[in-house]
């Protein structure tokens, strides 16, 4: 058995793999199962292990009649032994692959019939024998199914002319079917999957007239017309809920006849516009200053529970507070569950002070910056700006006017103006 | 007799000492079983019985007698026995050494 391994319970895992490896080997070479008849037939099997026979799957008939597997090659040194032991020896089968071999030789027919179904299987699993279109919902399969037969793709194509042709089927039916977002021939067996995964499409826009109107005062200053007939000139001064474009279009036919539609205006209408902001700055202003008088409070905290134990110091009025933090233990979360206050009240005097001219213009500019951002549409940048200031009665007066070109033109429902499908 | 048995102490000893595997040295049968469905015999003498409830088998220590129900003889051959059934009882009658 190749050697005795260490571990015992390696033993019988190592001898039933070789015992499968045997069965197989004796597949392969052919095998008898023998039938021993004797008073003794114990006998037999002890002289033919001496000889180095390998007996298999032993099995006790009745008293006197033991049945096994041996090789074929071994059975030749049984006829030594049935005369030495007395025991009469008979074969009840003939296995393995010989003896199937020399069966098959005898079966001429039977060999050829599996040949010619081995054959025929082969041959036809070779053609496409059923196609599958999947994914379609408002494609009509029918309609697949025909054009697939149109591209050389129907039951009985040769597989191997499909795989050929792949890439190009799959692109005609992406041009047959540009609703499709996807496309894919597969080849399963016999089964050609085809699946055709259409595009979501947005919702059809309402094909309603629609009049383009200005959103907000200004100068025109360009219009540019997709659809519909134009209201407004350039160099017109307009305001805010003014027409601009007329959502109808008049046609004069060959004939005279004068056809006015309705259509869904579209365009650009770009205007100079002024954005103006007004900022009063205080030349005089209060400040707080810390005064002399100064407090200082210690506290523990121990979780939610605060005990002050120390302080020092008075303050009278109005104070500022600051607070300090120590942090002794942080506890198992970490969340400072021990920690030291310490709380430092100032005296505040309020005191009036004046701002010189320079420090309240940049302070109005960076306000009025802020301002004139929040006004900008998005994207829109200012052309020219211009600012004037003067001080009067304890404020700076500044005023910031922007000039921007942009488009001020707005469909009745809003949205994009020259968005006209 | 008493000369064998005084060689087979001094190979004992001697065994023991290097730690050697006994059922080499000492021609000794060598039994694996699997619970009770399975036993390998490796080193046997050969068959003396067997029934499909009994498998006697001999070996240079002595007679191994095997009881239980539908055993079978996986295999058989010169070096080893393997016995499977559902084993109930593994006894060694008359026993030298």
């Amino acid at each position: 058995m190749g050697g005795r391994p260490d571990q015992p319970g390696r033993v019988t895992q190592v001898e039933g793999i070789a015992l499968f490896w045997r069965q197989i080997a004796a597949y392969f070479r052919g095998y008898l199962v023998l039938k021993f008849q004797g008073l003794n037939p114990e006998k037999i099997i002890n002289c033919a292990i001496q000889q180095g026979i390998k007996l298999w799957e032993v099995r006790r008939v009745s008293s006197e009649i033991i049945i096994c597997k041996v090789a074929a090659e071994d059975f030749k040194h049984f006829r030594t032994l049935v005369k030495k032991t007395g025991c009469r020896t008979k074969i009840l089968a003939r296995l393995g692959l010989p003896f199937f071999y020399r069966q098959l030789q005898h079966r001429r027919g039977w060999l050829c019939g599996a040949a010619v179904f081995f054959s025929a299987l082969y041959i036809l699993a070779s053609f496409v024998w059923v196609i599958q279109v999947e994914g379609v919902a408002r494609i009509p399969v029918a309609q697949v199914m025909a054009d697939l037969h149109e591209l050389g793709l129907y039951p009985g194509t040769p597989r191997g002319k499909i795989e050929e042709k792949r890439n190009w089927l799959i692109r005609e039916l992406k041009i047959r079917y540009p609703q499709t977002a996807f496309v894919s021939v597969e080849l399963k067996g016999i089964v050609a999957h085809i699946e055709l995964v259409e595009k979501e499409l947005p919702p059809a826009t309402q094909k309603e007239t629609r009049h383009l109107y200005a959103v907000k005062d200004g100068l025109v200053q360009e219009i540019v017309v997709l659809e519909g007939t134009p209201q407004i000139k350039a160099g017109d001064m307009v305001s805010r809920g003014d027409l601009l474009i007329l959502g109808k279009k008049v046609l004069r036919r060959l004939d005279g006849t004068i056809v006015t539609t309705e259509v869904k205006a579209a365009g650009v209408v770009k205007a100079r516009v002024w954005y103006e902001v007004h900022i009063e700055e205080p030349l005089l202003y209060w400040a707080a200053e810390i005064g002399e008088g100064k407090r200082v409070v210690y506290y523990l905290r121990i979780k939610d529970w605060v005990f002050p134990f120390f302080s020092w110091g008075r303050v009278t009025g109005e104070t500022r507070n600051l607070r300090q933090r120590f942090e002794i233990y942080k506890g198992r979360n970490q969340l400072g569950l021990v920690e030291f206050f310490k709380d430092t009240y100032h005296e505040v005097n309020w005191v009036q002070r004046q701002l010189t001219t320079e420090v309240a213009l940049n302070r109005a500019r960076e306000e009025g910056n802020k301002k004139l951002l929040y006004l900008l549409p998005v994207g829109v940048k200012p052309e020219r700006l211009q600012e004037e200031w003067e001080p009067r009665e304890g404020f700076l007066v500044y005023r910031l006017v922007a000039e921007t070109l942009e488009n001020i033109a707005v469909g009745s429902e809003g949205g994009e103006t020259w968005n006209f499908d | 007799m008493e000369k064998g048995k005084d060689r087979k102490n001094w190979l004992g000893r001697l065994i023991n000492f290097f730690e050697l595997p006994p059922d080499v040295l000492l021609d000794l049968p060598r039994l694996v079983m699997s619970g009770n469905e399975k036993l390998v015999i490796e080193n046997h003498r050969g068959l003396l019985e067997y029934t499909n409830e009994t498998v006697r088998v001999r070996t240079a220590g002595g007679e191994i007698f095997i009881t239980g129900e539908d055993l079978n003889l996986v295999s058989i051959e010169q070096e080893e026995v393997w016995v499977e059934g559902r084993i109930s009882r593994v006894e060694l009658p008359k026993w030298r050494g």
